[in-house]
This record gives C-alpha cells, sequence and structure tokens, in this order.
C-alpha cells in the first residue's frame, strides 16, 4: 500500500483520500492500490484537499480512470480540489469533464479563468 | 451542432435517398429503356450513402453498399446489363441497407438473420461483378494520393482565389500539440509551457485530447500519451510561439496556425495531423477557432478533390479515395455541410445569384399594373437582420446581393408557425418557473431566447426597405407639380429604413394621398411664396426612421402650414365643435381627420374633396399605428404617422379585468400604478391626481358591458397614445408578454376596441384591444361631459 493515500470502505463506497503528492513519481504505485480495488464498489469517491504536488501526469492518470469508470459504470467523484489542482484542471479545461463540483472561495475566484472547461464539455468530444 | 443531431440528419437524407432509390428500380422494373440517367442516380445515391455511413463509422454498410455501388457503376457505364434479376436483387439490397440503418438508429444489433442475408446478397453481388471487387479495408498510407490531394488544393486556391477571412469573435492563434510518449521521463510537463505561454498572451480556450490515452488498466502512468489543441491570443510573433515550446521541442510535435488562418491551412493541417477530421472540426468549432464559412468551404474543397478523383477515371472499382486520412474515407457529402449552413444548399431549385431570370412569384400583383419600376425584383431579399454581426467576407467586390425569390406565401406559413411556437413556448414557460430544476429552467430559457431570435429573424425576412417606395414619389411630385404649375423639389431620407412588406402596400395609398395634399393645399404657389419671402421652390421631404418598436414617417412640406382659425371655423361649421370651445392645437388638428372635413376653398380633382384624410386616417389605425399634425403658420406642416414594425407578432401587455384577459401593445404602456379610491377626484369623475397631473381613466365596463366589475384590488395601466395619457382600470396586472396576433374571424369585423385576439399559454383567449379607440372614447366622454 502506497504511503500516500489512505483507503476506506464504507456502505459499499469506496472513500480514498491522498495525503502527500500526486505526480509521476509515484503514480505507479497509487495504479497498484487503485487497481486493487476497482472491482470492489461501484461508487468511488476521491478527497484531494490534503494534495500538494500534482501534475500533468496526474491529470492524465485521472482522466483515464474517469473514462474506465464511466465504461463500468463507476461513479467517480472527485473533491476537496486543492488550488493547484483547480489551477491545472482550469488550464486543461477538464472542470467540465469531471462532472465534479469544484468549490473555490470568493476571494480566490479571480485567480481562475472558469472560462473553458466548465460546464461545456461537449458530449461528442468525450 | 451535437452529434446526435447530426446523426438524425443522416438518417433523415440516407431515408429520403434510400426511398427515392426504390422509385427509381420500379420504375426501371417499369420502362426499362433509356436507363442511363436513373442509373446515374442509383449510383450517386448509394455513394452518398456509403459516404456518410462510412463518416460515422458504419463499418458494415459501408462494405455493403460498396459492392452495390461498384455494380451500379459497371452499369451506368454501359459494361453490364440491366436485368430483372439485377433490379429485384437491387430491391432487396436496398430493403436490407434500410433494416440496417434502422437498427443503427434504434441502437438495436443486427440480427444474426440480417447479417447473413447480408451476406448472401453480398455474394450475389460479388458474382455480378465476377471477382473484380475489392475489400474496403484501411489501406496502407497513399502517399501520391495525398500528394494529389495538395497539388488539387493549390489549384482550387488558386481558382478560389480565397482571402484571408479572419476568425471570429477575436483574432487567435491556434497552436495544436502532441506530446510523444517518453515526455515526461524525460523530465518535462506540459503544464508548465502552459504557463510560460499565458505570461506573454492569453488562452482564450483548450482542449485536451484524451483520446489517445490507454484504458486504465493497461495504463503505464509514466507514459505521456497528451495532445492540446488551443487558441492562443497573443501580439507576438510565430517564432515567439514556437521557441516557447524550445524545451519540449523534441518531445512534441507542434503546429501553429495563425489568426487569419484559410480553409485550405485547416485542410492542410488535418492531412497533417491524420486524425479524424470531423473531430478535429469540432474541436476547432468547441475552440472558436473556425467559422461557419471555413467550414463550409472545408467541406466542398473536400469533396470536389473527392468527386475529381472519381471522375479521372481512377480504378473505378476501387478502394474509396483515402487521399486525406487513413481512418476514414474523407467524404463528406451534404449532410455535414447541412450540419453547418442551411441558407446555402448546394443543389438549390432557387438560383441564388441573379433574380432576374425567374418569373416573379408574389401574390401580391397590385403594383404591376403601376407604371413606376417593378419592385418585384429586390423586394423579397432575403436580408440578414442587422443585429446580426456577419464576418466580412471580403473575398470579391460585392456584386449583386445575394437574393432568393420566394413565394411570399411560403413566408407567411412560416410566419404561423413561428407565431405558433411563441405560443407554445409561452406555455412551458409557465410550466417552468417556480420549479427547482436549474437544468431544466436553463434548458427552457435558451428555448425561449432561441424562439425570440426564430421570431426576430422571420420577421425581418418580411421586411423591406422604405426607400423604393419614396423614391417613387419624384415621379409623383413630378407630375403633380406640374399640373399645379407649382415648382417643387421632393427630397427623401431615411430610405433605408426598413418595414413589414405588408405595411408598406398598405401605407402606400394613404402617402399618397398625403403627398397630394400637401402639394396640392400645403404649398403655395411660386408668386405667394415669393411675397412670403420664401425661396420659389418647394421642399417636400419625405423621412422614415425607427422609433421605438415603430417605424415613423413623415411628410414635411415647407408651405403655408395649418390656418388654425380656418379650422377652427369649419369646425364650427360642420357642428363638430361649439364656438367658444377650447381646444389644444393637436385636438384642433385632429378635426381635419373628420370625414368631409375640409377646409379647401377649391376643391380639386387631386384633393379637397374631404374624402381623403379620413381614409387615410382609418388605413393607419387599422395597422395599428396613428397619425399626427404639425404646423406652423405660414411654415409648413408635418404629417407624422407612425406603424407597428410588424404585424404579427406583437409585445404587448397582459392584464385582467373580471375573468377576461386583454392585451394592449407594450410600447403604448407608460406605467402601473396603484389605484387607490382616494386618487379620485371629488367630484367623482373618472379622473385620478398623478403626481401633480390630471389622468382621465376608463373603466372597460364602458366598452364592453358583460364585464363585471370585481371587488378586489384593482390597478391603473397608463396608456399612451399621440402625446395624450389615458388611464385604464384593470384588476390584475400580468406583466409583459409577446403574442401573436391572431385576427378576428369576419363576424367579428367591425367589432370596436378590438384589433385582434391571441391565446394565451394557458389556452385561454386575450382580446387585444384598440388603445385608439380607448382614446376616443375617453375624448368623446369629455366632450360630452363639457356640455
Amino acid at each position: 500500500m502506497s504511503s500516500d493515500l489512505e483507503i476506506k470502505a464504507l456502505d459499499g463506497k469506496i472513500f480514498i483520500k491522498f495525503t502527500g503528492n500526486v505526480n509521476l513519481y509515484n503514480l505507479n504505485s497509487i495504479k497498484e492500490d487503485l487497481v486493487s480495488i476497482l472491482e470492489s464498489s461501484n461508487v468511488i469517491e476521491i478527497d484531494f484537499s490534503s494534495v500538494q504536488e500534482f501534475d500533468s501526469a496526474a491529470c492524465q492518470f485521472f482522466i483515464s480512470l474517469q473514462k474506465y469508470c464511466d465504461s463500468k459504470k463507476i461513479k467517480l467523484k472527485l473533491t476537496g480540489h486543492s488550488n493547484t489542482i483547480i489551477s491545472i484542471f482550469d488550464t486543461y479545461g477538464l472542470i467540465g469533464f469531471f462532472r465534479d463540483k469544484v468549490h473555490v472561495s470568493s476571494d480566490d475566484k479571480d485567480n481562475y479563468k472558469f472560462s473553458y472547461g466548465m460546464k461545456k464539455f461537449p458530449k461528442a468530444l468525450r | 451542432m451535437q452529434f446526435e443531431e447530426i446523426l438524425d440528419i443522416f438518417f433523415s437524407e440516407s431515408s429520403e435517398l434510400l426511398q427515392r432509390m426504390e422509385a427509381t428500380l420500379l420504375s426501371l422494373e417499369d420502362s426499362p429503356n433509356e436507363p442511363k440517367e436513373r442509373l446515374d442516380d442509383l449510383f450517386r445515391s448509394i455513394h452518398t450513402i456509403k459516404g456518410s455511413a462510412g463518416i460515422f463509422g458504419m463499418e458494415e454498410i459501408v462494405q455493403f453498399t460498396h459492392h452495390l455501388e461498384s455494380v451500379l457503376d459497371l452499369l451506368r457505364e454501359g459494361n453490364l446489363t440491366l436485368d430483372k434479376k439485377m433490379i429485384s436483387l437491387f430491391l432487396e439490397c436496398r430493403d436490407l441497407i434500410t433494416e440496417l440503418i434502422e437498427n443503427i438508429a434504434n441502437k438495436r444489433a443486427h440480427s444474426e438473420e440480417i447479417l447473413n442475408h447480408k451476406n448472401e446478397l453480398s455474394d450475389s453481388l460479388r458474382k455480378i461483378l465476377g471477382g473484380e471487387f475489392s475489400s474496403v479495408e484501411t489501406p496502407p498510407i497513399d502517399t501520391s494520393a495525398m500528394e494529389r490531394a495538395t497539388e488539387f488544393i493549390h489549384e482550387e486556391t488558386k481558382k478560389q482565389e480565397e482571402k484571408i477571412i479572419p476568425t471570429t469573435p477575436e483574432l487567435c492563434w491556434h497552436i495544436s500539440i502532441r506530446y510523444k510518449q517518453g515526455t515526461f521521463k524525460h523530465g518535462l510537463d506540459p503544464y508548465s509551457v502552459f504557463k510560460y505561454l499565458e505570461k506573454y498572451g492569453e488562452i482564450k480556450n483548450l482542449f485536451t485530447l484524451h483520446f489517445s490515452i490507454p484504458n486504465f488498466i493497461d495504463l503505464n502512468p509514466e507514459d505521456c500519451f497528451l495532445g492540446f489543441e488551443l487558441a492562443y491570443k497573443t501580439d507576438k510573433k510565430y517564432d515567439f510561439i514556437l521557441d516557447a515550446f524550445e524545451f519540449v521541442q523534441f518531445d512534441a510535435d507542434i503546429k501553429i496556425l495563425p489568426p487569419g488562418r484559410t480553409a485550405e491551412d485547416i485542410l492542410n493541417f488535418i492531412i497533417e495531423r491524420n486524425e479524424s477530421p470531423l473531430r478535429l472540426v469540432r474541436i476547432f468549432k468547441y475552440l472558436n477557432g473556425i467559422t461557419p464559412e471555413i467550414i463550409t468551404n472545408l467541406f466542398s474543397i473536400i469533396r470536389k478533390r473527392k468527386n475529381k478523383s472519381i471522375h479521372d477515371g481512377e480504378e473505378k472499382h476501387s478502394t474509396p479515395k483515402k487521399n486525406i486520412v487513413q481512418e476514414k474515407p474523407a467524404q463528406t457529402p451534404s449532410t455535414n455541410e447541412k450540419e453547418i449552413k442551411k441558407e446555402i444548399p448546394k443543389e438549390t431549385p432557387l438560383k441564388i445569384d441573379e433574380v432576374q431570370k425567374k418569373e416573379p412569384e408574389k401574390k401580391e400583383t397590385k403594383d404591376e399594373e403601376k407604371s413606376f419600376p417593378p419592385k418585384v425584383e429586390k423586394s423579397q431579399k432575403a436580408q440578414i437582420p442587422k443585429n446580426v454581426s456577419q464576418p466580412s467576407v471580403s473575398t470579391s467586390p460585392p456584386k449583386e446581393s445575394k437574393t432568393i425569390r420566394i413565394d411570399s406565401s411560403k413566408l407567411d406559413q412560416l410566419i404561423n408557425q413561428v407565431g405558433e411556437l411563441v405560443i407554445s413556448g409561452a406555455n412551458l414557460n409557465q410550466f417552468s418557473t417556480g420549479g427547482n430544476e436549474e437544468e431544466l429552467q436553463e434548458s427552457i430559457f435558451q428555448l425561449n431566447h432561441l424562439i425570440s431570435e426564430i421570431r426576430d429573424t422571420s420577421l425581418n425576412l418580411r421586411m423591406v426597405q422604405i426607400g423604393e417606395t419614396f423614391s417613387r414619389f419624384h415621379r409623383v411630385v413630378r407630375d403633380i407639380s406640374a399640373e399645379l404649375g407649382k415648382e417643387v423639389e421632393l427630397k427623401i431620407t431615411g430610405g433605408e429604413t426598413e418595414l413589414d412588406k405588408l405595411v408598406i402596400e398598405k401605407i402606400t395609398d394613404p402617402l399618397t394621398h398625403l403627398v397630394r395634399n400637401a402639394l396640392d393645399h400645403g404649398i403655395e404657389p411660386k408668386e405667394e411664396r415669393v411675397e412670403a419671402g420664401k425661396s420659389s421652390r418647394a421642399i417636400l421631404l419625405l423621412n422614415a426612421y425607427h422609433d421605438a418598436g415603430n417605424i415613423v414617417i413623415e411628410v414635411t412640406d415647407d408651405g403655408r402650414g395649418l390656418d388654425k382659425e380656418k379650422i377652427y371655423n369649419k369646425a364650427v361649421e360642420r357642428g363638430l365643435i361649439e364656438q367658444g370651445d377650447e381646444l389644444s392645437e393637436s385636438e384642433l388638428f385632429r378635426l381635419i381627420f373628420k370625414p368631409g372635413f375640409s377646409t379647401a376653398s377649391k376643391v380639386t380633382n387631386i384633393s379637397g374633396r374631404g374624402v381623403g384624410l379620413d381614409v387615410v386616417e382609418k388605413n393607419i389605425t387599422s395597422l395599428r399605428g396613428s397619425i399626427e399634425l404639425f404646423s406652423e403658420q405660414g411654415k409648413g406642416a408635418t404629417i407624422q404617422v407612425r406603424l407597428p414594425l410588424t404585424l404579427a407578432i406583437i409585445d404587448g401587455f397582459l392584464f385582467r379585468v373580471g375573468e377576461s384577459y386583454f392585451v394592449v401593445p407594450l410600447d403604448q404602456v407608460v406605467e402601473c400604478i396603484e389605484y387607490k379610491q382616494e386618487y379620485m377626484e371629488q367630484d367623482g369623475k373618472d379622473l385620478i391626481n398623478l403626481r401633480g397631473k390630471i389622468l382621465p381613466f376608463f373603466k372597460l365596463q364602458k366598452l364592453f358591458e358583460s364585464l363585471e366589475e370585481s371587488k378586489g384590488r384593482k390597478n391603473i395601466l397608463v396608456l399612451r397614445l399621440g402625446g395624450r395619457e389615458v388611464g385604464l382600470l384593470v384588476d390584475t396586472l400580468h406583466g409583459e408578454f409577446q403574442t401573436v396576433i391572431k385576427p378576428l374571424g369576419k363576424v367579428f369585423k367591425n367589432l370596436k376596441g378590438v384589433s385582434g385576439t391571441t391565446i394565451l399559454g394557458s389556452g385561454a383567449v386575450a382580446l387585444i384591444l384598440d388603445v385608439s379607440m380607448i382614446f376616443q372614447l375617453v375624448t368623446k366622454r369629455e366632450q360630452a361631459s363639457f356640455k
């Protein structure tokens, strides 16, 4: 088990909390952990609130995970987006892709563009 | 446009083509002579279906139709003779294709039976081809074909002389990046490049391509499969942008397109990328980096190239030309064109260019007898509404504007349907307000917005510039002034003001009368003018402009103006007023519109008989317009006609009196106030004190006797017409709402006070009040009370 995440199961749902960085250096081990639990539930909730570093490789990782979950009808919920994550999702236009609610305080709102990828990730390009 | 919508177009188009094929096949069975044209037709239909199916990846259809297409090709070239057995086979094939498409449309898997049948039929087709068929699997890269394509495009470009078409809305660079698998391992992160770019410009839009990322289970997280397409706004030049990728240059495939990119640029880009063209175009659209014109041009180029290679007689039964893209045949039949631009279909029965050739199809023929130049040619311009900004396509110098001749009854039908749509929208609105579903609300809001737009656009189709009507008066002025021995110059302003075609036709007569009046009575003979110190040459001005949802037409002359005393005396003489009555100027002038009123000492054959102005006013009010006179004695006079911009749909104000609903035109509503007893004047007259002004108000019960007097709270709706204000006592106010006017039936033609009806969202009928009638009634009442 990788030390960067904690996995809990509750009410048939899986809760994953990341505790450190999520980047190129630990994605492989994170993947191992995830793969082992993917079969066990069809609701997975991921808490990003303690995540520090989050890079493009991580983005790719979760895009792939989201697509996988969509195909297997697993509900994947990403929560607690840290500012780093919001920034990179914002730039990459992924907020609409993941369809999760992203909470941003009104002070921070101006830091982000949210001008694309917010709601309008086109179905035809999924 | 969403994928489903494009797919729907494919389904309906194929369905049409298949039906047509059946009819053609049956006709060939009945009368097999001279089959060439019909065989051509069949070939083209199948060819189109094959191409479209290819775009959507419907392989089983592509394969099957390919064989059918090959056979049909042999037939139409005359290399094979058609016989009854073949026709039966074709009919079976056609049926099968229909079934296959239906299954796909209904998201059903093909049954084994169907697939077996398909194979059987394919075998039969193959036998006919004698084994000359070839498969349709993806061939290896055909570089020579690509070269041919590029060559062709250069030729086409030279021919089309395409100039740079700016992208909308802002001029952005387009950057396309494909990172290689080892990018991450080389210690690079794409994100940093974007952060860098943001320092020197703005990323307006970015799309992350996720299509190459493998299945999660198979994914090696350290490999990079990312790609990006973005719209980047900056003042920097190409080299700078390219340099931004310096660190990743060995790990990334970068393509940069300038803001002023043409269809050819984009096509080349698509060829080079070697990915699904439809997807790339979609991404461009999503990024707002491509205009509809470019898309049309794009598909047009692709299609031309496709046709050209067919007609070059290259391998007839061979694989479909994979000139551009390896994944799918890059054929774009009219499906996609239709998707983008419904206005300019490739084959249209109506010529979009010159309008002269065709017979005028319009039903309104009244004006054709006149000697004026026929207005038919220009008047049915399908004008682009002014509030829609068009990207300027500055290819060639603007020739004749593109027009289409349309049977005006078709327009009327369209507007009728739009009217129904508006009512439906109102109905839907009823059920949405107060709901909690945000998405539903949004949808409904969008829908209503679109309905508004469609309403405006279709009403705009009927708009014609008044300038043409005005210019006809040059002749009128010339003739009459000659007859009267006066020198008059006609000046026209505001000719580009547009109004509804029907309205123009209806005001032409009244306008003519007003002009004649001005020439005859308003403008003095030369000597008189000179004596009065005016120029011997009089000026008659026709002016038109828009004002608050109305069109205002003014006929102004610098003649002698109205003689108030004369009018007053004449009115007394006629018993319209009594000596000693005090009238305001506008009230005095209004008297002129009474039937039989004329102060002309000389009755000419032109005017003066007094049958004119009241008819003019009636005509104007029947158009829901109003007319007003302004004059300064000795200086001149202006007749001002106000007309609504459109007759079919109005923006109204809905209110209720008793159990009945009424609507008044919104631009005649000034304000609404709550009716409090203490507002009433002491002597019980229907007057209230509105901020120091006395406002007469009117109870609709006086007009419609069946209306009950309700007990509850009441309101006063303040209406304005021609400078006067009158209040209307109503029960409940329901606010603004756009309504389609449905005319009253013949039975109600003479009904006073009601100018039409409309159907509310709830299905109830509301009467549209004739506000001028209300005003007249109030005036009468006031006059009566003075006695």
